[in-house]
């Protein structure tokens, strides 16, 4: 229902849809190397699975009788993070269950946009990997279409592959320079800030160069942050407004946890894969770090201004 | 880099085109007829005659002087009307004690004296208790995107904002006076006419809502009012620029501060500052600016804090700073996408979206561990919301709600 504010009647312009619709044009270069390094079916797999995100979310809405909210496009977003973070061989009827497993148990039943704690997209991800880990699990080279690793457990893949995508993986995971520019596009358009994703893969790298190989200081740094999902992780999953803190400080802290968490899943995990478990596991502390983090109150000291009675001159 | 003082978050809005804001002219307005708040008591009759300065009523404690001089016409539900003869016939001067501190606070409770920002607080009151109080600070920041009457009045009349300012100084006990604007130029202009006096002028940033009392003093001063506490307690008195002017005016004439500059702006024809008698009806300085665009709201104060009134029934009072013309977008409430927008830009450092789901949800309790009463009301949570929600109506509903629950405790 539009009408004129009550107070305030000064608003910035930007509302929910429009920052939605900004992520779903970072998101636009990362499914164009998709269809690129793996065909068309990565096209016909993003729209389907934002269409089954947007359907679930209005059949949910109009069976618990509440507000249809698809305009917000925080529903489509989700369709395509998922099917974005999965590997093109997919069955369909794994991409819908995941969809409508991400809207449904990752978002609606905890209310609604802004209310979830865990990233929708992550928990049908989640879901997947744990119940059809077989379907899932079988990334797919772009070349001749041959079941193949990811660099992760493969190891041996060239910087310039790594950067422009050509090797396996998730369908728009593996093209860093072009998850690099759409993210540099959220940047930009002030949507979102580099805390979070710096403080993961910051982390991430460090303890990787480190800790990854038995010998100490040996670990292969940059392969760790290009090789997997880590960066589309840190980028868009990392990101999220309503599973991560609203503070600044939250933000790097959960970034940091997200980063470590990753490695030792990679390292001493079952998967070679760790960035999803290890966001939904951050996910799971955010209102804890955000409390924590609380900005401080004006009038209760620790503002950082000095005590009383310094006068400027 | 400008040598300016800052505080806590806060926004940077921008500002509005230029033909929605008035330049430094000052419009002298001469209305045919003024209205005046008598609330408590009237001590004139119909048909008589006033000058400027006559005691005509009493309203919420304070004397009311008649603004212009002429006739009174009518008295009816608390309001004195009194047509205009525009021949400005003055009453006596009142007398007064300069030599004291004591002697001037007499005379600000005499002539009514009241904050000339937007809220009106007795100045009277405010000075009442110059104990500990080491610095006034002026208020000429004027933070509110589309009022520029305090630029009008410094750029204009820098000398009487000065005389002021030492002369509040002094009614503070001898306080260390500031003056403190965000525009170089009325630095420039207030350090030009400074003759030696013992002032400082100090340049404050533009963000918004710099022009707070709290937000003032934590700027200039490095220090915050403690909660629940007032800026005495940091040793300071902030005044308007506005009061300022009008108390040094008033210590030169003996007259009572019946006159304010005031901002039209927005939608109407030509924008512009007005110096107009207290009384004078939002509609008749509206239709001076050749009026306001159809379809647009008029509103008192600024476009972030203040609140839409109808014109033929608003009056000019010393505490009108503007009236504004805009036509606001129409806002969709959606839910919360907890960006964390508003928690980042809250000046208090209170987080209005947590704020605002617990009052939904009437959790007293919860407002008080998240300090709603904190929240200033300044509109930038709701300014920057996504999601249009009403965060700036339900932050101050909730400090309301803890007010009321404090003054029922003790």
């Amino acid at each position: 229902m539009k009408r004129i504010p009550k107070n305030v009647f000064l608003r910035r312009d930007t509302g929910t849809g429009d920052i939605m619709l900004w992520v779903l044009l970072a998101l636009c270069p990362s499914l164009v190397s998709a269809v690129w390094y793996f065909g068309f079916r990565a096209l016909w797999l993003s729209f389907l699975s934002v269409l089954v995100c947007v359907v679930s979310e209005a059949l949910w809405e109009i069976i618990t009788r509440r507000s249809i909210t698809i305009t917000d496009l925080s529903a489509a977003v989700t369709g395509l993070l998922l099917s974005l973070s999965l590997p093109v061989t997919v069955p369909v009827w794994a991409l819908v269950f995941a969809d409508v497993t991400a809207i449904i148990i990752g978002k609606q039943i905890f209310g609604g946009v802004g209310q979830n704690i865990f990233n929708p997209a992550l928990v049908g991800r989640g879901v997947l990997l744990v119940g059809a880990a077989a379907d899932v699990i079988s990334f797919t080279s772009p070349y001749d279409g041959m079941t193949t690793a990811t660099p992760l457990t493969e190891g041996e893949v060239s910087l310039s592959a790594l950067l422009s995508g050509s090797h396996g993986g998730s369908m728009g995971e593996t093209s860093a320079i072009l998850l690099i520019f759409g993210f540099g596009l959220l940047y930009c358009r002030g949507i979102v800030k580099l805390n979070a994703p710096l403080g993961m893969l910051g982390t991430l790298a460090f303890l990787t160069l480190l800790f990854g190989e038995e010998k100490f200081l040996t670990g292969d740094a940059v392969g760790a942050v290009l090789g997997g999902g880590a960066l589309f992780g840190a980028f868009f999953m990392a990101t999220d407004y309503s599973s991560t803190p609203a503070t600044n400080t939250g933000r790097t802290i959960f970034g940091i946890g997200a980063g470590a968490l990753t490695f030792v899943i990679r390292r001493w995990g079952g998967t070679a894969e760790g960035v999803c478990f290890a966001i939904l596991t951050m996910n799971f502390f955010s209102p804890l770090i955000e409390e924590l983090t609380a900005p401080k109150v004006y009038g209760t000291g620790g503002n950082g201004y000095e005590r009383k009675y310094k006068a400027v001159s | 880099m400008e040598n300016t003082v800052d505080f806590r978050a806060g926004i940077m809005l921008p500002r509005p085109p230029s033909e929605l804001l008035a330049d430094t002219t000052i419009i002298q307005a001469q209305p045919p007829q003024v209205s005046l708040s008598s609330s408590d008591a009237v001590s004139v009759e119909v048909g008589e005659r006033v000058q400027i300065g006559t005691v005509i009523g009493y309203d919420r404690g304070l004397t009311v002087y008649s603004s212009v001089s002429g006739t009174v016409k009518s008295i009816e539900k608390g309001r004195i009307v009194i047509d205009n003869d525009c021949r400005n016939d003055t009453a006596p001067p009142l007398e007064y004690d300069r030599t004291s501190s004591g002697g001037l606070r007499d005379y600000m409770r005499k002539i009514s004296l009241v904050g000339m920002g937007g809220a009106g607080f007795p100045t009277a009151k405010k000075y009442e208790n110059s104990r500990g109080i080491r610095f006034l600070l002026v208020n000429g920041c004027e933070c509110e995107p589309h009022l520029s009457c305090d630029r009008a009045l410094i750029s204009n009349l820098p000398r009487k904002v000065i005389r002021g300012a030492l002369a509040l100084a002094e009614a503070a006990g001898g306080a260390s006076p500031f003056i403190c604007v965000k525009h170089r130029s009325l630095l420039e202009t207030l350090k030009n006419a400074c003759a030696g006096e013992n002032i400082r002028i100090v340049q404050v940033s533009k963000k918004f809502p710099q022009g707070s009392e709290k937000q003032l003093i934590a700027s200039v001063l490095r220090c915050e009012v403690p909660r629940f506490r007032l800026p005495r307690d940091c040793g300071a008195i902030v005044s308007n620029c506005a009061t300022a002017a009008a108390f040094a005016e008033s210590l030169d004439t003996g007259l009572p501060p019946v006159r304010r500059i005031v901002t039209v702006a927005g939608s109407v024809g030509q924008c512009a500052n007005i110096l107009t008698p207290c009384g004078t009806a939002a509609q008749y300085l509206i239709d001076l600016c050749k009026g306001a665009l159809p379809g647009s709201v008029i509103i008192e104060g600024g476009a972030m804090t203040g609140r839409v009134i109808d014109p033929n029934s608003t009056f000019v009072s010393l505490s009108t700073t503007g009236f504004i013309a805009l036509t606001p977008g129409e806002i969709n409430e959606s839910s919360c996408i907890h960006c964390g927008g508003c928690a980042r830009v809250c000046p208090s450092g209170i987080v209005p979206y947590k704020i605002d789901g617990a009052q939904r949800a009437g959790d007293t309790k919860e407002l008080m561990r998240l300090c709603a009463d904190a929240c200033i009301s300044c509109g930038c949570c709701s300014y920057i919301c996504p999601a249009k929600r009403e965060l700036t109506t339900h932050t101050t509903e909730a400090r309301r709600i803890l007010a009321a629950q404090r003054e029922a405790r003790q």
